[in-house]
């Protein structure tokens, strides 16, 4: 299933997953957490995220699952490991495809995790083969979210479910006032590398349009802040780490962070549908 | 008991802080976006700030449109403040 690499979001992926552990969790999961109590920290917060999704998913233990923009892998290996699924872990990185086989092959589940190393688009995915497809975060960098959603109704058997969250301008007005703002253009062209953070509404209509019947939607705007909070403190914590990778890297996640978390609520939402192939 | 020019002020001292500027260099009738190194995000630092502050949900119309100055935002604020929220400015 292998495709064409280059894709305009590897800028900001396609890096040394030491720059991550830098500020992410242990289990570098690029996307909100969900904490349970005003105790957890970013580790526990982002297991019991993990375990919220595969819930949502109906997943009981042994599924087929499919793993859009699996990043560096935390949920596909979280799924293999603590569920004994059988993950398709989909990134255009390569960077993040060597580190998710390296890390499946250190947890002893190889065989459970096959990564494929390109953009979904191109992928010619096999039909009703999979119980679950999930999309953390990643709708945001495809252009095509109904042709991508099309692929991932087809891809489900029937009954099977989709996870997709993504942070999305809270109204169309919103959009229209802001996304060609300093703080939105400087989060999509210096960090993202191509994305377009549209409103909810035009991600329900995509997959609405894909087939999908739409069974839960999820508010997760202030788990993602507190998320972002974490990263905030890990990345300042660590700033002598991230500059020796890159001068200046400090400051461009600090900033990023910082407007991220200054938007939501206000211009950003983070939202988590959850769809199903059925009636 | 609060003065109607605690509240400018007050506000005008997130306004600062936020934005790295002494007091003194903030009139309150300046318009805010054209306050040297302001930019969105740093306006709605401002806005969540006096929002947390004050206990009160501005409008998205107030938030994205009409707010020009620190005395257009303690404008905005005042009549949602109850008699308990207005000391928490002192």
């Amino acid at each position: 299933m292998a495709g064409p690499v280059s894709h305009p979001t590897n800028q900001h992926y396609d890096v040394s997953p030491a720059i991550y552990e830098a500020f992410l969790d242990r289990n570098l999961k690029y996307s909100s957490a969900l904490f349970g109590s005003d105790h957890d920290d970013l580790d526990t917060a982002q297991v019991h995220k993990m375990r919220f999704v595969a819930a949502q998913l109906n997943l009981s233990g042994g599924q087929r699952v499919l793993d859009v923009g699996a990043g560096w892998g935390s949920l596909a290996l979280h799924l293999a490991t603590e569920l004994s699924c059988t993950v398709t872990a989909v990134t255009p990185s390569e960077e993040q495809a060597a580190f998710v086989e390296q890390r499946a092959e250190a947890r002893g589940v190889a065989a459970q995790v096959d990564v494929v190393t390109a953009p979904v688009e191109s992928l010619d995915l096999p039909e009703r083969a999979f119980d679950g497809v999930t999309m953390l975060g990643s709708i945001v960098h495809m252009p095509d979210r109904e042709g991508v959603l099309r692929r991932a109704y087809r891809s489900l058997r029937w009954g099977g479910r989709l996870y997709l969250s993504e942070s999305c301008f809270r109204s169309q007005a919103r959009y229209d006032a802001l996304t060609d703002s300093p703080g939105t253009s400087f989060v999509r062209d210096e960090i993202f590398g191509a994305g377009d953070m549209v409103p909810l509404s035009v991600l329900v209509k995509a997959a609405e349009d894909a087939g999908f019947s739409l069974c839960a939607l999820h508010d997760l705007t202030a788990h993602y802040k507190r998320t972002i909070d974490h990263w905030l403190a890990n990345a300042r914590r660590n700033t002598e780490l991230l500059e020796r990778h890159e001068p200046g890297l400090t400051d461009r996640l600090v900033r990023y962070f910082e407007t991220a978390n200054a938007g939501w609520g206000y211009a950003t939402k983070h939202y988590a549908i959850v769809g199903a192939r059925r009636r | 008991m609060t003065t109607e020019a605690s509240l400018e002020h007050a506000i005008r001292q997130i306004a600062a802080a936020e934005l790295g500027h002494s007091e003194a260099d903030l009139t309150l009738d300046q318009k805010l976006r054209d306050a040297p190194g302001v930019e969105s995000v740093k306006l709605l630092r401002i806005i969540a700030t006096v929002e947390e502050r004050y206990e009160v949900e501005l409008d998205d119309e107030v938030v994205f449109g009409e707010i020009q100055s620190i005395r257009d935002l303690a404008e905005a604020v005042r009549p949602l403040l109850t008699g308990a929220d207005v000391a928490v400015g002192e």
